[in-house]
């Protein structure tokens, strides 16, 4: 690796060391990256992907990896608008029926050539129930996938659903190879710890779990002139302080950070931090299936209780907005701050509770997660609570036995956060119908099913907008859930790398496609 | 404190050789047994008075502290000042309040802690002494396979498989201090088996039990006490150790080793809110420490002739 043997280099000095720092470079240098005019960074991640099977992919911590390596059929611009990935056009000609030209001359990191039936092996993949894919519900009015010839493949849907086109941008919609998928499984199930095998512009090396991903450049990738650096280390650090030491090190030129980082290294020589609004929300959710929850006057109580505010100034260092169900700036589809209906009133949450019953409140458990900045997030939820007179005990659980609780609805009321979202559908259709997957509030109205159906197969923009918003209302109504802000987003560059630009994105992109490492003089 | 180990009628030889002494040191009052203490060994006094005042702090904390643990009305991260004289941290909570409120959460620790593995592991090794025989090495080499582990990789075993609670990180740190304890008792059971008094006891037809209690138990007791004080420190120690990791007091508990653990991420913009908690555990640690200590050179006779 470059980076030991660039902070060597300027440590050491002087030709008389240059003997001993090639020595010890030799020694650092992985097999696959011994020419030394190769490039290479390390990215410092704050968590270990789950597992490296894009179909079952869950939450960003894997797609951030993953959509280095694979790619869907179209892909998100750096404003959040469709554009083509690995079809090249596609057609629409009734809403039952989309059509995908694909890209010729697409190779696979084993250098296969991507055809339709690689597509068609890839979403039957997402849409047999035992894949259990996790991103099941945005593909889910697929009723059947035709190869036309090997460029060109058809979707029968089931009901209209405009989404299709976005959601064949996430991870969950990744295109594998059919005959390497094949092969792979001729030995049982596909080790997805030890292989992978995308048409992205980087290819798997080697996965250390807990510590590291290495990742190389894809040679033949279709996308000319990218990636530019050659060798990406995928470093794994949880702690955020041993990421902010990295950086000042340059043992790493790049990571993931957060607000309070942010104002730490937000001084130092040779770092850049790039933030702004972004699209990920911190937000609490309620059981509604459990009592007091299932009632709506203690969800409406909270609602006008509890202080969103206290959130973006204690956890996030006032780099935050209000929002409602949909990340603010998101499209046209999120509710303007100033229309949302948030005013503070702690006096009218106390009525509102005598209303339903609790006089003197009521004890509940709110369980927590203990990972940044959702753990901050907790402890000002609990504060909030015990203003109205609710006496919340606050339990906090690392991700594996949170999960659990949660997909056991085994729960009061707790903490969690989105914003990977490509389409409006996908928060509002998974978090929110009677009966998805991905409900965790237990949330279920016949009037929103139905706006929810209208607007699936809606596919004039305005109509689809005005459908949304009435949608959204519906929510801030009956309170399943508290959305406490959208937050900004924050990496960290050092000097040593340049032409990283953080785009304002619904969903986590190959970050270092544009990236190159900065010349030694 | 009480003495009885110098009350019984024969003693280990050690014990024996300083008796003239203990018994001068006896005959004289409580009041001018401590000030015959604190004239000798003024180390050990102040340590004492700091760790009376650690327990006046946690009983009254309640009044001491201007605001309460969870308030989090001030402005965040403001430096000390008057109305905040160690500041406040990153929800805007009062860092002298939480300071002052964590003592009671580490005096509990050691409270709670120290008598499990008192009873426990005293109780053990106790009864490995007297026994003896297979008893003797089944429970001895389990002490040894718990001391094997460094104790804070054990305790943070034992609360991770527990789930995240103080509850649940005293009941680890009760465990990992139960061998030390088993180790203290069972030594001075096998010396004190051997003596005389103890044969006359079985050939005037003792039973088991009143041999046990009556004649060997206020023996041994003089060590386990020492070592109770010296464990109660490292009881805090480790639950500062627990918090800090997130396994032990959940939030808003004021405990000092989460307060150490949540200042770390805003250590170079607010260092006060490291500062006060690390400040506090050092003081009570070392007090607790220097106390023990004082306690051991006044009960062992060896070093109690040169005090």
């Amino acid at each position: 690796m470059s980076n030991p043997v660039i902070s060597r280099r300027t440590l050491l000095g002087g030709s008389a060391a240059a003997g001993a720092g090639l020595l010890s470079s030799l020694s650092y240098t992985p097999y696959w990256a011994a020419a030394q005019d190769r490039s290479s960074a390390v990215f410092s991640y704050h968590a270990d992907p789950a597992s490296l099977d894009p179909t079952t992919c869950s939450g960003t911590n894997c797609a951030y990896i993953l959509n280095h390596i694979y790619e869907g059929l179209t892909r998100l611009d750096s404003d959040a608008n469709v554009e083509p990935g690995l079809a090249e056009s596609w057609e629409n000609p009734d809403p039952l029926t989309w059509t995908f030209h694909l890209r010729p001359g697409v190779l696979f990191q084993n250098g296969a050539e991507l055809t339709a039936d690689d597509v068609k092996y890839s979403l039957d993949r997402v849409l047999d129930p035992a894949t259990a894919g996790s991103n099941l519900a945005f593909f889910q009015a697929i009723e059947s996938v035709e190869v036309v010839d090997p460029l060109t493949v058809t979707l029968h849907l089931s009901t209209p659903n405009v989404s299709i086109l976005a959601s064949m941008a996430v991870t969950g919609g990744s295109i594998l190879n059919k005959a390497w998928a094949e092969e792979q499984l001729a030995g049982g199930a596909i080790d997805f710890t030890s292989v992978a095998n995308g048409t992205g512009p980087y290819g798997l090396v080697e996965f250390v779990s807990g510590d590291r991903i290495d990742l190389v450049r894809h040679e033949s990738y279709w996308d000319t002139g990218t990636p530019k650096i050659d060798d990406v280390t995928w470093k794994i650090m949880q702690e955020m302080e041993t990421r902010v030491a990295a950086l000042r090190a340059r043992t790493a030129s790049f990571a993931t950070i957060d607000a309070t980082a942010g104002l730490q290294v937000g001084s130092d020589n040779g770092i850049t931090i790039h933030s702004g609004p972004g699209f990920s929300m911190p937000v609490s959710i309620h059981n509604v299936r459990k009592a007091p929850y299932d009632n709506p006057l203690v969800r409406q109580a909270i609602a006008v209780g509890v202080d969103r505010q206290a959130v973006i100034d204690k956890v996030l260092n006032g780099e935050g907005s209000l929002t409602g169900p949909l990340p603010t700036g998101f499209g046209n589809w999120y509710i303007p701050t100033d229309e949302l209906p948030y005013t503070v009133d702690k006096d009218r949450a106390k009525e509102l509770l005598a209303e339903a019953g609790y006089p003197d409140g009521f004890d509940t458990v709110i369980l927590g997660l203990d990972t940044p900045p959702y753990d901050q997030v907790g402890v000002v939820y609990q504060a909030e609570l015990q203003s109205i007179g609710i006496n919340a005990k606050l339990e906090q659980t690392e991700f594996g036995a949170w999960l659990e609780k949660i997909h056991a609805f085994d729960y009061d009321t707790h903490v969690n956060g989105y914003g990977s979202v490509v389409d409006p559908e996908h928060v509002l259709g998974r978090s929110f119908r009677c009966g998805s997957d991905g409900n965790f509030p237990g949330f279920c109205n016949e009037e929103y099913d139905e706006l929810l159906l209208q607007m699936q197969a809606e596919s004039d923009l305005a109509a689809r907008e005005q459908l949304t918003r009435q949608m959204q209302d519906i929510l801030l109504e009956d309170a399943p859930f508290i959305w406490w802000c959208t937050a900004f987003d924050y990496y960290a560059t050092t000097d040593q790398i340049t032409g990283f630009e953080r785009a304002i994105h619904p969903y986590p992109r190959e970050v270092f496609k544009q990236v190159s490492v900065v010349e030694e003089s | 404190m009480n003495r009885p180990a110098t009350s019984s009628p024969a003693e280990s030889p050690t014990l024996a050789d300083a008796k003239p002494d203990l018994g001068a040191v006896r005959q004289k009052s409580t009041w001018s047994n401590l000030k015959y203490f604190a004239r000798r060994d003024l180390i050990s006094t102040s340590a004492a008075i700091l760790v009376a005042l650690l327990v006046l702090v946690a009983i009254f904390g309640k009044w001491i502290a201007p605001y309460s643990a969870g308030a989090q009305d001030a402005m965040r991260l403001l430096s000390p000042e008057r109305a905040y004289p160690f500041g406040t941290d990153n929800y805007g909570r009062d860092v002298y309040s939480r300071v002052i409120l964590g003592t009671r959460v580490s005096l509990v620790v050691g409270l709670i802690c120290v008598p499990i593995g008192l009873f426990v592991g005293g109780g053990l090794g106790l009864l490995a002494g007297f026994i003896g025989g297979k008893f003797d090495m089944v429970v001895m080499r389990l002490m040894d396979i718990l001391f094997g582990f460094p104790s804070l990789i054990l305790a943070i075993l034992i609360a991770a498989v527990l789930g995240a609670s103080l509850t649940n990180a005293m009941i680890a740190i009760g465990i990992v201090i139960i061998p030390i304890f088993a180790r203290t008792a069972r030594g001075p059971v096998l010396s004190v088996m051997q003596r005389e008094y103890i044969e006359s006891a079985r050939v005037v037809g003792a039973s088991r039990p009143s041999l046990l209690f009556r004649h060997i138990l206020p023996n041994v007791a003089t060590p386990l006490i020492i070592q109770a004080t010296l464990s109660f420190s490292a009881a805090m120690l480790d639950e500062a150790a627990l918090s800090f990791l997130g396994l032990g007091a959940q939030p808003p508990t004021p405990s000092w080793g989460a307060m150490l653990g949540d200042a770390r991420a805003y250590f170079e913009i607010a260092p006060w809110m490291a500062i006060f908690p690390g400040v506090a555990i050092a003081l009570a640690v070392l007090s607790l420490n220097l106390l023990g200590d004082g306690l051991r050179d006044y009960f062992d006779p060896r070093t109690r002739s040169r005090l």
